[in-house]
């Protein structure tokens, strides 16, 4: 299996991942709401677990995001400049975003490492906040993943126009 | 070099990155990073950086985003928008440009169910344009009505640009709901009577359609009861106190979700599709939230925000003249930024100035709406134009300019009203949450 295919399916594996934690912040919210409105009773840590999975849902599907050019991109040069100037231009794009993931990453580290040390909890669950940073991590790292696969495609690869937004 | 000089450098920067094609959460995350730094020190920079997505991500404020979107996915996935063009054009069927009206009050009645104008647009053009064109109706008229109509979805209701606004600016979002739905609703009224005043200029442009029997026309208005059932349940809800926005969101996408089930539109890849589209959306917006986090926090050492009131105040601009200046300046900078980057750019430098000039923020938060949706529908950028060519590319985006063009005027009024009536936007949200 070619590395970008490894990519490719750890993306569908993180997307699916970020898919349930969707689904698992709209039932919890609607048994909650709903066990608050008819029995008065509403369920303890549905906050906490909705913050959670929106951390979940958010950064696993970031990759995802990535692989589909999902990124707001103002392309008016597009119609002046020569397919050539096109090309650089995304070639930088990929580039920058690259510099901007690893950034994100070694700067995330010192606080999560932080959460770790502290041993901070959320104050319903009682879930280690060092927790919420794994799929943080690991949604960054993926993400810069992808972006290194799509730099390393042949130019013509990245000819097409981005899909509309 | 003074730290607005610093300030200044930063914002040319980030206006050529974006110019260069750089994806714009990417240029607001760099340029913020390194302003800051260069202000502040390596170190403090690197603890925003560090922190900012952790502290946006586990918000439960923003979990109303993926919700709201998740609704609006799966409202459109369950043929609910080609129910609402056929109840709305069954309602205005046997008059001349029905078919214009209707997809004018389609998209907005579409965009009380999805907080996106975009995807408005897109789900719209694929079910106005393709019937209009087989009734005879002008191209021009169609994707100009489609376009405008579509620019409804960020202001009824629930709207993602009101939860971010409020995020940046720091308002509450069932507020800025309430404040989006009579301006909405005025807008739809006003695009219509473009619309009709296009269809008495140039008749041929839009042929009479049939008049349909009453009972025909009854039941395609009762066809739409999704609608009344997901934006009564959910919208409602917040106006009504029973739910904050995430459950709103939670139980509208839920119903939603039963709805398209119950009709047997909710296979299985078109599920997965609803939820792969929901993320990307939701993933997008928050990777731009990040980065105009960033940049926020530079801007602020930066000192902009004083700069620019100190500015105004040598100036001696009245408020309604510095009102004015900023809306022009929306109208230039909307030529060539796209609508979300607009809102998270500016709202940190605009709104202390705004509100020193003594403006509600809620107000001003429906003028930068108003003015998003402007920049939606002129060119050069002009994202509704691109999508609605997107959907059919036979139709030149020549043709989509000029049809859009006449529409322009609306939000324009619109501007004009709110200014002039303060309450057509402050009525709402003072009568159900107070002052």
């Amino acid at each position: 299996m070619s590395r970008r295919s490894w990519v490719v399916w750890l993306v569908r594996g993180s997307s699916a991942a970020a898919a349930l934690a969707l689904v698992a912040m709209m039932l919890a919210t609607v048994v909650d709401v709903a066990m608050a409105h008819l029995f008065r009773r509403p369920i303890i840590g549905t906050y906490d677990l909705v913050e959670t999975m929106l951390v979940v849902s958010v950064f696993l599907g970031i990759p995802a995001t990535f692989q589909r050019n999902g990124n707001i991109v103002v392309d008016v040069v597009d119609l002046f400049a020569s397919r050539r100037v096109v090309r650089f231009l995304k070639r930088l794009a990929l580039a920058l975003t690259l510099g901007f993931l690893l950034l994100l990453l070694y700067n995330m580290i010192v606080p999560a490492l932080d959460a770790l040390k502290f041993g901070g909890r959320k104050q319903e669950l009682g879930l280690p906040l060092w927790a919420l940073w794994v799929p943080i991590l690991l949604g960054v790292l993926l993400s810069a993943l992808v972006v290194v696969v799509a730099l390393v495609r042949p130019p013509e690869a990245v000819d097409g126009r981005e899909p509309p937004r | 070099m003074t730290v607005q000089a610093i300030g200044v450098a930063g914002i040319g920067a980030l206006l050529l990155l974006i110019f260069l094609r750089i994806p714009v959460a990417v240029c607001m995350g760099l340029v913020g990073f390194f302003g800051y730094a260069a202000i502040d020190g390596w170190h403090r920079a690197a603890a925003v950086l560090g922190s900012t997505p952790f502290d946006i991500a586990s918000g439960y404020a923003l979990s109303v985003v993926p919700l709201f979107v998740l609704m609006g996915e799966l409202g459109s996935a369950s043929g609910m928008s080609s129910r609402l063009f056929r109840g709305a054009s069954s309602l205005s069927g046997g008059t001349r440009g029905a078919l214009a009206y209707a997809a004018i009050g389609a998209n907005a009645a579409f965009g009380a169910v999805c907080g996106s104008s975009v995807a408005s647009a897109a789900t719209m053009t694929r079910i106005c344009v393709p019937e209009m064109r087989r009734l005879h109706y002008d191209d021009r008229l169609s994707t100009g009505s489609v376009a405008a109509g579509g620019t409804l979805g960020i202001l009824i209701p629930p709207s993602l640009i009101f939860v971010i606004y409020a995020v940046i600016a720091q308002q509450s979002v069932p507020k800025l709901f309430a404040a989006g739905l009579v301006p909405g609703l005025v807008l739809t009224a006003l695009y219509i009577l473009v619309a009709a005043a296009i269809v008495f200029v140039r008749p041929a442009w839009a042929p009479r359609g049939e008049a349909l029997p009453w009972r025909q026309r009854a039941r395609d208005v009762l066809g739409m009861w999704e609608f009344v059932v997901l934006f009564g349940v959910s919208v409602g809800g917040i106006y009504a106190g029973f739910f904050s926005p995430t459950e709103a969101a939670a139980i509208g996408s839920f119903l939603a979700l039963v709805i398209g089930a119950a009709q047997g539109k909710l296979t299985a890849p078109a599920l997965w599709a609803c939820f792969a589209e929901t993320l990307k959306t939701s993933c997008m917006l928050f990777m731009i939230i990040v980065g105009a986090i960033v940049f926020a926090y530079f801007v602020v050492q930066a000192q902009l925000p004083e700069a620019l009131v100190g500015w105004a105040q040598r100036m001696a601009f009245s408020p309604i003249a510095l009102m004015l200046t900023l809306i022009v300046a929306y109208i230039v900078l909307g030529c060539f930024l796209e609508g979300i980057g607009l809102v998270l750019i500016t709202v940190p430098v605009f709104l202390p100035v705004v509100v020193a000039s003594g403006f509600d923020p809620i107000w001003f938060g429906v003028i930068v709406v108003i003015v998003v949706e402007l920049g939606l529908i002129h060119p050069p950028v002009g994202m509704n134009l691109f999508v609605i060519q997107a959907q059919v590319p036979e139709v030149p985006i020549l043709a989509i300019y000029k049809g859009t063009l006449p529409f322009l005027v609306a939000p324009m009024v619109l501007i004009a009203l709110l200014l002039a009536f303060p309450s057509v936007a402050l009525y709402l949200p003072r009568l159900l949450y107070g002052s």
